[in-house]
């Protein structure tokens, strides 16, 4: 589903030029659930936002299911970003004027999915991660572990074939994080693709496959438990 | 999408209730002055517009000695001649100026002011629709009045006006033969009763006589529709015109020209026209305050666009996320328009109802009558406009800045808002606020100082306590009986006999002569025919020789002048004395000077000006003993209603008149003044909205000081300094721009205040002050909150 080739990705201020990724090349395939760790600044986040069309690369190939999106322009990937792939971030992102309804309804309106579907979808996602009680609150009004589960209900209410999700547990307690991981592997189990960066070795168990990077670079892969 | 969005504005406004209501009070502000000038403007622009022929009625006026002297009237043979001659000329009408009458009908006996006397097709060329009686007929007869609405209720009540006989001035009788609806409010010609010319006798001086050189009615022309609008046409017409007239005269009154003044432009443009009729406007007072409404609107919009992208910060969230979800820019864009749109709408609500409210105020202020037909439907769909541009422009820039965001950035909370680019924006946006205030300010300091010191100049006489009474009815026949009544009662005994009264005097001629006057000078020469006591009761100084006294036999045919006429006649005051003087024909000396007194608006220059001997009547002038007005009125009264019992007794003050003349000045420079304050209070309405985002946005910074050491003085020092610096470029920007405009607007002014530099300390001075004011409450606010509270939110 994913290959990226001889990632080159540079960050520059007036002065100097840092390397971010330096001949980065990795491969998910269809169906895998795969962590990426490493110290911070190594780099991770970055080839997240560069995976997640959010952030460009400088040099290298990225194919995304066999087509080469290195040099799409912004439109073109805004477009392929709200069909295919789903965000969920370590501070949540929801927005505040917006009720957890509403919140996760939001990518559908943007892909003008009529209304009554859009209602259907978003009730039976918020039966999935069991915050169907909540759905007239607002953001404020949740636990972390609940505004993760609406953020995560965002990220797949569009059935996304890829969740990109950076540090989903980072602001969560023990039991809390545990409750999102297990929901992220019901949904690989139930067939997407899940690209997780994170600190944590715990959550890192949860993946087929860990990718360890340090200073722009990859320097092992494992295969999970 | 688009309920979304209303949604989130919603909630957002609800959110932060205090910002939206400065955003919103901010706009409604600017809306409603700005509709409420627009409004006024409009008004000023529309007057005469009513009548059906508005584009082929000119008025004709007269030019004497090149420009020095230009004047509203024409002489009596000119229109006719021209209808005969011209046959571009379609029609003709003369009016006279305004006249007093007594008018009586039962017991019901008043002084009217507004009685004009027309050639009998008046409502012919004119649109004044009748309400009853037939147009073709009306002025036919010569004792047949047309009478507004309103004056045949006050006479009639209910009864049918038309037939009614008035008894006018006690002796003659005119029968109504029309009835006006009243009068438009935007006619440049006011009256509520029209006379035939014919119904004056041959001898009263303005019975239309075939008198080329008596310049006493205002000559409507309506044209046949013109080719074209271009001058050319018109200068031809105009050309035509002298050519017919100068076929009529001989000598200096060669020099006169004659000129088409459009209908249209004579309420707003006929600030250098001698013998105007009263409740000219201007249309530079109308520029200036169209400028102004756009101040305030550009000003509102300035807040609104400040306040929208210093608060980017809390949006930028949002924006970095519907971006990931799919949002493309084209739809973030009209999400913040359509916000922005929004709080426009709710300002325009507001606004319309504080227009509303205000419009007694305004009313007040701008000598409008606007009522509740000013909320028609023109009028929402305009200031609806005006919202939904307002709106636009305030919004765009927001837009497109905050749908710039780039997400993975935001996301992480990098704002793109504390970039230099957007603040260097929004201080440039804080720096033309502060440039138009100040320069606003300068203004209104500037035109309360002159309009002062037009009203308190000295005028060469004593104004106060000046009484006078006009000779009306039977005062004429027992004008001795008169004189002794008064000088019986030690209040009264202090007057003069006089033609009129110093205050704007519209006589003038060309026929006079003195031993080398210039032979080509058409230097026009005011009159004043007074009385022996006239320097005495106005408290005049002679500077030369005598006054008038019956001590020295005859003085009918002896002048005294002022100082600037022996200054035109090339002599000194003491060489004048006793120098030979002609006027009309009667050949006389000057016996003496007179110190220079105002007897035109004091705005303009002082011309020369002769007076001569009144040993016939016109009006009394009494100086009342100090504090002891009261009782002279009711002393006058008495001598009144004795001697002349079938006039109601009116009279007039000078000083009041004299307030009357800057009442137009005044209204306007009142407007001015409220306006400008407006706009200073919007800009710091945006102000003191920046300076608590910015106390919000550095809250954990001045945390860290704190822990650090600082003080709370520095703290605030610090919070401050920024908006003083602003202030002070705004401030080397306006001060010079100001300066010179003043100079420029007082030039038209021939005595005038100079622009002294404490003018400008004063307006700066109050700026600064202002801005710190509005923004050290944010300042002091957040120099006093404990330091734990801003960090532990983070």
């Amino acid at each position: 589903m994913i290959k990226i080739t001889n990632l080159q990705k540079y960050y520059r201020t007036e002065e100097v030029e840092t390397v971010a990724l330096n001949n980065v090349s990795i491969h998910v395939k269809e169906g895998e659930f795969v962590a990426v760790m490493g110290p911070s600044g190594c780099g991770k986040s970055t080839l997240l936002n560069i995976v997640g069309l959010l952030d460009d690369l400088d040099e290298g190939s990225y194919l995304f299911n066999g087509t080469e999106v290195a040099k799409f322009k912004e439109s073109n990937r805004s477009n392929l970003r709200k069909h295919n792939i789903g965000f969920v971030f370590q501070s949540f992102n929801l927005i505040d004027e917006l009720t957890v309804f509403e919140n996760v309804e939001l990518p559908l309106v943007y892909t003008k999915v009529p209304a009554a579907e859009r209602k259907r979808r978003v009730e039976e996602v918020l039966e999935k991660v069991q915050i169907m009680h909540r759905r007239n609150h607002f953001p404020q009004q949740l636990s972390g572990g609940q505004q993760q589960r609406v953020a995560v209900a965002r990220a797949v209410v569009n059935n996304p074939k890829l969740i990109l999700a950076d540090e989903p547990t980072g602001n969560l307690d023990s039991n809390n994080g545990n409750e999102v991981m297990q929901l992220l592997t019901e949904l690989n189990e139930a067939g997407t693709t899940i690209v997780m960066v994170t600190h944590s070795e715990h959550d890192a168990k949860f993946a087929d496959r860990v990718i360890r990077m340090l200073d722009g670079q990859v320097i092992m892969e494992t295969v999970g438990s | 999408m688009i309920k979304n969005y209303i949604k989130i504005a919603w909630r957002n406004i609800i959110r932060h209730r205090s910002f939206a209501f400065l955003n919103i009070a901010g706009l409604a502000v600017g809306l409603a002055a700005s509709i409420l000038i627009l409004s006024w403007a409009q008004h000023e622009r529309s007057y005469d517009s009513f009548h059906a022929d508005i584009d082929q009625l000119y008025r004709v006026t007269s030019t004497l000695d090149q420009e020095n002297f230009r004047a509203a009237v024409s002489p009596s043979p000119l229109a006719p001649e021209l209808k005969e001659r011209m046959s571009e000329v379609a029609d003709f009408v003369r009016i006279t100026l305004p006249r007093t009458h007594y008018f009586e009908y039962n017991d019901g006996r008043y002084e009217e002011k507004a009685v004009i006397y027309a050639d009998t097709n008046f409502l012919d060329v004119f649109t004044f629709p009748l309400v009853a009686g037939n147009k073709a007929s009306a002025l036919q007869r010569p004792d047949g009045i047309v009478i507004t609405a309103r004056m045949a209720r006050k006479y009639f009540n209910d009864e049918n006006p038309i037939g009614k006989v008035l008894k006018i001035d006690h002796t003659q009788q005119v029968t109504v033969t029309g009835v006006l609806k009243d009068i438009p409010n935007n006619s440049h010609l006011q009256f509520d009763y029209v006379l035939p010319l014919t119904f004056l006798n041959k001898d009263h001086f303005l019975y239309p006589h075939d008198d080329w050189g008596h310049f006493i009615y205002y000559s409507y022309l309506r044209l046949q529709p013109l080719h074209s609008t271009m001058n050319t046409e018109l200068n031809t017409l105009e050309q035509h015109i002298n050519e017919i007239y100068r076929e009529h005269v001989e000598g200096t009154l060669l020099k006169t020209t004659y000129q088409l003044q459009p209908l249209k432009d004579i309420h707003l443009h006929s600030q250098n026209l001698q013998v105007e009729l009263a409740g000219r406007g201007n249309y530079q007072y109308v520029n200036t305050l169209f400028f102004v409404a756009i101040f305030i609107l550009v000003v509102a919009c300035i807040n609104f666009m400040n306040l929208a992208t210093a608060r980017s910060t809390r949006r930028a969230k949002e924006v970095g996320l519907r971006k990931v979800i799919g949002a493309n820019r084209l739809q973030l864009i009209f999400q913040f328009l359509g916000e922005a749109l929004m709080i426009a709408y709710f300002s325009f609500a507001l606004a319309i109802g504080m227009v509303w409210i205000s419009l007694p105020l305004f009313n007040n202020l701008a000598n409008t009558t606007f009522g509740a037909a000013f909320f028609n439907l023109t009028f929402f769909l305009s200031a609806l406009g005006i919202a939904t541009f307002m709106g636009f422009v305030a919004g765009i820039y927001p837009a497109i800045y905050l749908s710039s965001f780039i997400p993975i950035k935001v996301l992480k909370g990098i704002f793109a808002g504390s970039g230099t680019g957007n603040l260097v924006f929004r201080n440039t946006l804080v720096v033309i606020q502060f440039v138009v205030s100040i320069m606003l300010l300068v203004g209104t300091l500037l035109a309360y100082q002159q309009l002062n010191y037009l009203k308190n100049r000295n005028l060469g006489f004593d104004k106060s306590g000046l009484v006078y009474v006009p000779m009306v009815g039977d005062i004429w026949g027992q004008q001795q009986a008169y004189r002794n009544a008064l000088r019986d009662n030690p209040l009264t005994a202090n007057f003069s006999v006089t033609d009129d009264v110093p205050t704007n005097l519209r006589s003038g001629t060309i026929d006079y002569y003195f031993d080398g006057k210039d032979p080509n000078s058409s230097l026009i020469l005011p009159t004043m025919d007074v009385d022996e006591h006239f320097l005495d009761v106005f408290d005049m100084q002679l500077i030369a020789g005598r006054s008038f006294s019956p001590q020295f036999g005859n003085d009918s045919s002896n002048y005294i002048v002022n100082k600037t006429l022996v200054s035109h006649m090339g002599l000194s005051p003491q060489q004048a004395i006793g120098k030979p003087f002609t006027l009309w024909d009667k050949k006389g000396m000057i016996i003496g000077v007179v110190k220079d007194f105002n007897f035109k608006p004091a705005s303009q220059i002082i011309e020369p000006i002769v007076l001569k001997y009144n040993d016939w009547g016109g009006m009394v002038v009494i100086k009342a003993p100090t504090n002891q007005l009261e009782a002279t009125l009711k002393a006058l009264r008495k001598i009144n209603t004795q001697l002349n019992p079938n006039f109601p007794f009116s009279y007039g003050f000078v000083d009041r008149d004299l307030e009357e003349l800057y009442l137009g000045e005044q209204r306007l420079s009142n407007l001015f003044n409220f306006f400008a304050l407006l706009a200073i209070f919007v800009s710091c309405l945006g102000l003191y909205g920046l300076s608590s985002y910015v106390a919000e946005r550095r809250a954990k910074e001045i945390g860290i000081r704190k822990i650090l050491g600082s003080s709370s003085f520095s703290i605030f020092y610090l919070l401050s300094k920024n908006f003083l610096v602003l202030v002070a470029i705004a401030m080397s920007i306006a001060l010079p721009f100001s300066w010179y405009a003043g100079k420029t607007w007082l030039a038209s002014f021939a005595y005038r205040i100079d622009i002294h530099w404490n003018i400008l300390i004063l307006a700066a001075g109050i700026a600064t002050l202002t801005a710190m004011l509005t923004t050290s409450y944010q300042a002091w606010k957040a120099a006093r909150t404990n330091p734990v509270d801003s960090l532990r939110d983070e």
